[in-house]
């Protein structure tokens, strides 16, 4: 069925659109758990190294391939990448773009609707009595359906947060690009930078909460985190995490930056609105997620146990720690609303941002209506986190969020930036990315996105590989009792993966046929 | 642990560039504003 293409309705709509699908969960809880996992001012050179040669060349190179293949009539990677290399192949390497969004897309509304529970939690004061950590951590394990002795008996509640959550994710996405994705951006990303801004004067102002403990103070968490280790630098595993972070912060790989620019025209600019995105998400992350969770988490509780928090998991500093330190400051309910329903905003300009690529793939590429394409990834993503929720304890998670939102990401990068830098061409793509460009793109990262972004990414998958996809994949130093979990969310990614393909194959013979 | 000068100046040259682009990016987004 040809319907008429979708545009964005301005060039603000889609940066802050844009933005809005970078700046995530990843910039708020995250970023602070890896800053502080991997030595603190260590992690920032790598980081920064890594987002220079291969963020921001990625970025670039996802507006190119985006808006290229919307000029084509695809706004989804199969037909993107078909049109790049006129390969029988090239379709099913696209594929992995739907699969890597849809996947992310599956445990990430999870966490999201954790955000806006705990953002009504805050202004109810329904954790108000909690003042220690191993009990905030129990809460938290109970509203996961993990512990039956704390507050919530079952998951219920969580289970009615997430229905909420997906409801809103798949109106969002039905209302379509300017009336749905655009607007919510609109709205969603001012509020965000607001009530980050007011936490981020709140941490400043906090001092030295206690005191008798000078040491526990925002300024040590500042310290931590700014004054450079060179000695550090010697360790793989810190460019690594570095690079991991780098490439989820920015959404690239994934296959979602290049739908949104497919609502290009194609004299649109994309060269300033990639490095406006890039921008606005780094100062989200660097400037505003850097200065809440980690200064506030060595203020009240000191350099050692927040590293300790860390490494208990991706959530503690955001669902554990700081929950506590809310109960101990005065308005420390609006505070807590701020701070998860700034979690919300990120999260789910994130998550409509990984449901359009297959709706864009399901409507153009298999006919359907809107609809029917929103209605078919509902009942997707309904059914594929039911896992995710009653398998919580078990690390299913774990396994998504590797193969997926990890190394899967990295792959795809480099796939795209062959595709794009060696098949397509170099000078072609060159001339793409300032066709109707507001700026010009210094000629270094020509080179940059020809051979430092490639050589980089191969070099990460060798050691990736090498250091964790092969541990992993045996499932070492995962509990016995995991594993049978492990291996039923590998089943499903397996399945979720053979499915896009079989739609790809019959969208192509479909085409073949008309 | 206390901030050095070498972190003072890590965290300036890392916000400093952050804002530097940021503005460059948006005085750029005005003037282009029509195209």
């Amino acid at each position: 069925m040809e319907h008429k293409r979708e545009r964005w309705a301005s060039r603000l709509g889609l940066i802050l659109a844009a933005a809005g699908n970078a700046v995530g969960l990843g910039n708020f809880l995250r970023f602070p758990v890896q800053a502080v996992g991997n030595g603190g001012g260590a992690f920032m050179i790598p980081y920064f190294s890594a987002l220079i040669l291969l963020g921001i060349p990625l970025m670039w190179i996802e507006w190119i391939i985006g808006r290229r293949g919307g000029r084509m009539g695809h706004s989804s990677t199969p037909g993107m990448f078909a049109a790049l290399w006129r390969h029988p192949a090239a379709k099913y390497l696209g594929a992995l773009g739907l699969f890597l969004s849809l996947t992310v897309m599956i445990y990430y509304v999870y966490v999201e609707s954790w955000a806006l529970a705990y953002s009504l939690f805050s202004l109810l004061g329904y954790y108000s009595g909690i003042g220690d950590l191993a009990e905030m951590s129990g809460f938290l394990r109970s509203y996961q359906g993990l512990n039956p002795e704390g507050p919530f008996a079952t998951v219920a509640t969580a289970y009615l947060f997430l229905l909420v959550t997906l409801f809103i994710n798949f109106a969002i996405l039905y209302r379509g690009i300017s009336r749905g994705i655009e607007l919510l951006a609109k709205v969603a990303m001012p509020l965000l930078f607001l009530f980050a801004v007011v936490l981020v004067v709140r941490v400043f102002t906090l001092g030295t909460p206690d005191p008798s403990l000078p040491e526990r103070s925002v300024w040590s968490g500042f310290a931590f985190l700014w004054n450079p280790r060179f000695e550090e630098l010697g360790h793989t595993s810190v460019w690594l995490a570095a690079a991991g972070q780098v490439f989820f912060t920015l959404s690239v790989g994934m296959g979602t930056l290049q739908t949104y620019a497919s609502y290009l025209r194609d004299d649109q600019d994309i060269a300033l609105s990639g490095l406006s995105t890039s921008t606005l998400n780094e100062f989200v992350e660097v400037v505003l997620g850097a200065s809440i969770a980690i200064p506030v988490a060595v203020a009240f509780f000191g350099l050692q146990a927040t590293q300790e928090i860390a490494r208990g998991g991706t959530f503690n500093l955001g669902f554990v720690t700081m929950p506590i330190v809310f109960t101990l400051l005065p308005q420390g309910e609006l505070l807590g609303m701020l701070w998860f329903g700034l979690l919300f905003f990120a999260g789910i300009t994130s998550s409509v941002a990984m449901g359009q690529p297959l709706i864009a793939f399901l409507q153009e590429e298999c006919g359907l209506t809107r609809k029917r394409a929103v209605l078919l990834l509902a009942a997707v993503v309904f059914a594929a986190v039911q896992w995710v929720v009653f398998y919580y304890g078990y690390g299913f998670d774990h396994e998504m969020d590797f193969w997926a939102g990890t190394f899967g990401l990295a792959v795809f990068a480099l796939i795209e930036t062959i595709l794009l830098c060696w098949v397509f061409g170099i000078d072609r793509a060159w001339e793409e990315l300032h066709r109707g460009a507001a700026i010009r793109v210094p000629v270094a990262f020509k080179w940059i996105m020809k051979y430092v972004t490639p050589g980089y990414l191969i070099l990460l998958l060798a050691i990736w590989t090498l250091d964790e996809a092969l541990p992993k994949l045996r499932l070492q130093g995962v509990p016995l009792q995991d594993v049978p979990y492990r291996w039923q969310s590998r089943g499903l990614m397996l399945l979720l993966l053979a499915g896009i393909l079989a739609a790809v194959a019959w969208a192509w013979r479909r085409r073949r046929e008309a | 642990m206390e901030l050095t000068w070498g972190g003072i100046v890590f965290w300036a040259l890392a916000w400093g560039g952050i804002f530097f682009l940021s503005g460059y990016v948006l005085v750029r987004l005005l003037k282009t504003r029509d195209r």
